[in-house]
């Protein structure tokens, strides 16, 4: 059985790397649109940010989009890997409880 | 550190839940590009029918419906970089476009005889049913986008039929182009 990731078990951080693996790996996300999707405050979410990039599971770019500063977020390919990992592990705690 | 069963599965659905709020918010953005370009081209088709009535409606939207298309397929090849998600678009837009305007040639062809109002009405109602479908089955905005082009439409055809394609003009392009808009802000 595999092991808790401790990084992406965090809530918000769940939640913040789910919605980066529902983008295909050419895709970012805006910060303001992780915040919308999370439901996170400015700080709360560039904290956790902090963490997951840390780790190697996101990427950031920033960029000027109409004079105006953007910072779009994507996974990497390791942290793809270890969303999936963490979501099976997930699934199998549940698959062992219910006794399939 | 050991999880519990009732804590995975919390997690999971707060998994599912955040995929399907990501997808959705995805699914508007890839919208918004579209409906702009066809709120443009309905509006410029419509308002050419109706300021310009010498010229052939066949052509106008001939013209348009190329250049529609074109931009349709561009606009997919500058969403979707990935090769197989863009060819997998570009083949749907194809197919879509191909569905409705067959639908669209041989609806018509069945409901011989029919007068200007009645061409001009048909393909606003097609499209408030596209988007009601494409509303009911994924994204609930374009049930709005639905009702204001049938409603729009309809309340024109019945009650101001001398400005018809004006009106289907500003209804139908028009919230093609706030709808676009709007969902590129979501």
């Amino acid at each position: 059985m595999a092991a808790l990731n401790e990084v992406i078990h965090q809530s918000l951080r769940l939640k913040i790397m789910a919605a980066l693996h529902a983008h295909t790996a050419s895709e970012a996300l805006e910060f303001i649109a992780l915040r919308k999707i999370t439901g996170a405050t400015d700080g709360n979410l560039g904290s956790h940010l902090t963490t997951l990039e840390q780790a190697g599971y996101i990427e950031t770019a920033k960029a000027f989009v109409d004079k105006k500063p953007q910072t779009r977020i994507s996974l990497t390919r390791e942290g793809r890997r270890a969303f999936r990992e963490h979501v099976a592990y997930l699934k199998e705690i549940v698959e062992l409880a219910e006794g399939r | 550190m050991e999880l519990s069963p009732s804590e995975a599965r919390h997690a999971l659905r707060e998994v599912d839940e955040i995929t399907l709020r990501s997808n959705r918010l995805r699914g508007y953005r890839t919208s918004s590009s579209y409906l702009i370009l066809w709120g443009i081209i309905w509006l410029v088709g419509y308002s050419s029918m109706f300021f310009l009535p010498t010229l052939s409606a066949n052509l106008i939207w001939l013209v348009l419906d190329g250049v529609g298309l074109a931009g349709s397929v561009l606009i997919g090849m500058r969403t979707f970089r990935a090769g197989e998600d863009l060819k997998k678009v570009n083949v749907r837009i194809l197919a879509v476009f191909a569905i409705v305007t067959l639908f669209m040639l041989a609806t018509l062809k069945v409901m011989q005889p029919m007068h200007a109002a009645q061409y001009e009405v048909y393909p606003a109602l097609v499209l408030g049913l596209t988007y009601g479908l494409i509303g009911v089955f994924f994204l609930r905005g374009f049930v709005w986008l639905a009702a204001v082009v049938s409603l729009g439409s309809l309340l024109s055809f019945f009650f101001l039929q001398p400005w018809l394609p004006l009106c289907i003009a500003v209804f139908g392009g028009g919230s093609l182009l706030v709808g676009g808009v709007w969902m590129r802000r979501l």
